[in-house]
């Protein structure tokens, strides 16, 4: 649980219909970026992406029963635009099967891509410094998701001010009614976002400690899957194999 | 989330369901997703609920795969409305029965009609990029998952994910780094094939136009019926 999918009936219309605006906005804008390169080598990794946060997403880890997202891994290897589509993309097929709502799928999606895209930035920031690349990515990664589960935490707070009004006739609510509710509806989030910052910051040191090590084995064969330079000995290699061509 | 399960249940399945046109269980989901989303209070929220589990019943689908995936968003919306257990119980119970109406719209849904027929019908409006990456990706989904799988197996063959939770997970990870790795190799694969096989731009999706029939139009005027129902209890 180091993200917290949305499910359906818990967020007022308005602010569904908000979500998917602002996600069909932002779709469009990382299409028209993505568009600006070669779509026969994009489309093929937009998919990929997708069918790994799919795959994260749908297989618990064993014992501990938490399944990863690897949000913060994909914004790493394609950046915000591509991490965007591919982040829609899983939040579809997962909404589809009940794992997150159908009509939030846009918020789930803006929760999504905010991870990605704090992803794709701290890492750029983080990847030339020194250190164990397991060390700057399990770094990455908590802040991160710690960043999206406030965020997700400030959705469903914002847009709830007033829950009765779910339940209840919106005539016979006073202003002063209303003010209550709102203060009765913050207290009423406490429980929640206590569970979400405990069980959610376990969740956040597992999915700390896999992507670490995703990237960390990452960045020892194929370091440029995650944007950094190969490692010195390739360099040697490919310096020794150049002088040598050169001599013959 | 056996989505492979799901998939199997949705190719091979056998209910009346099955046979009814895609577009007329997509439209049929949307209007049921309707009615428990507008439900506004328990006993609304529970005649919505009532009529989608009767739907489901009669398709004569097996309740306990449907009913089991429906209890997923149940379990969050639990966790969501926790705080209002005590100060508004009316409400968290109007949460808790929608997200199980929508849980088992959905469920009933993608278990009686395959992926692809779903993803044919919404991705029309979907840009062209996001259509084909959405359906190489689920295809990718399969072949990763048995890759996947096929590790995990032999790792714990070797002994290899025994020893501390750390190393444990440690393991885990670079299971998923193996199959990065092999993603990547598989990407460049499916470039090559595009290259060869000449890409136009958009792969099409989209089967011959059916016309409804009296089962597609009695699955729409049943769930138009409970939206009525709810809209007029409002």
């Amino acid at each position: 649980m180091s993200h917290l999918h949305i499910p359906d009936g818990v967020l007022p219309l308005p602010w569904i219909l908000v979500g998917f605006a602002v996600t069909a906005i932002l779709l469009l804008i990382s299409v028209f970026w993505v568009k600006r390169q070669d779509r026969t080598r994009t489309v093929p990794r937009i998919a990929i992406l997708s069918a790994i946060m799919m795959l994260a997403m749908s297989l618990p880890i064993p014992v501990l029963h938490y399944h990863v997202n690897l949000t913060v891994l994909v914004g790493m290897m394609a950046g915000p635009a591509e991490g965007f589509i591919a982040g829609f993309i899983a939040n579809l097929v997962l909404g589809l099967v009940a794992h997150g709502g159908i009509t939030v799928i846009g918020l789930n999606t803006l929760i999504t891509g905010l991870e990605i895209a704090l992803g794709w930035l701290l890492w750029r920031a983080l990847r030339a410094r020194g250190g164990r690349p397991f060390v700057k990515t399990a770094i990455t990664t908590l802040v991160v998701l710690a960043v999206s589960t406030t965020a997700m935490l400030g959705i469903v707070a914002g847009t709830q001010v007033n829950p009765t009004l779910a339940t209840h006739d919106h005539h016979t609510h006073s202003h002063h009614a209303h003010s209550s509710d709102a203060d009765g509806h913050l207290e009423s989030m406490k429980p929640f976002a206590t569970i979400v910052y405990t069980a959610g910051a376990v969740g956040w040191v597992i999915e700390a400690v896999v992507t670490g090590s995703v990237v960390q084995f990452i960045s020892e064969s194929r370091p440029d899957l995650v944007g950094m330079s190969e490692p010195e000995k390739s360099k040697d290699d490919d310096g020794e194999t150049r002088k040598r061509s050169e001599e013959a | 989330m056996d989505i492979q399960f799901i998939d199997e249940l949705a190719a091979n399945g056998q209910t009346p369901l099955h046979n009814a046109l895609p577009g007329a269980k997509v439209a049929t989901s949307a209007l049921l997703l309707a009615a428990a989303i507008a439900a506004p209070s328990p006993s609304a929220a529970g005649f919505v609920a009532a009529g989608v589990l009767l739907l489901a019943y009669a398709t004569r689908q097996p309740l306990e795969h449907t009913v089991r995936i429906a209890l997923y968003p149940v379990v969050f919306a639990a966790l969501f409305t926790i705080g209002f257990v005590l100060s508004d119980p009316m409400y968290a119970l109007t949460v808790v029965t929608k997200a199980f109406s929508a849980g088992l719209i959905a469920a009933t849904l993608i278990t009686t009609t395959s992926f692809i027929d779903v993803f044919a019908i919404i991705t029309r409006v979907f840009p062209s990029v996001v259509a084909d990456a959405l359906f190489m990706g689920y295809r990718a989904f399969f072949i990763l998952i048995g890759e996947l799988q096929g590790l995990i197996t032999a790792v714990r063959l070797r002994g290899g994910v025994s020893g501390t939770l750390l190393q444990q997970l440690s393991a885990y990870g670079k299971m998923f780094g193996v199959l990065i790795i092999h993603s990547a190799d598989m990407t460049e694969r499916m470039y090559q094939v595009m290259q060869v096989r000449g890409y136009s731009q958009r792969i099409p999706s989209t089967r011959r136009h059916q016309p409804f029939v009296a089962r597609d139009l009695a699955l729409l005027a049943y769930s138009a019926l409970i939206l009525l129902g709810v809209f007029l209890y409002r």
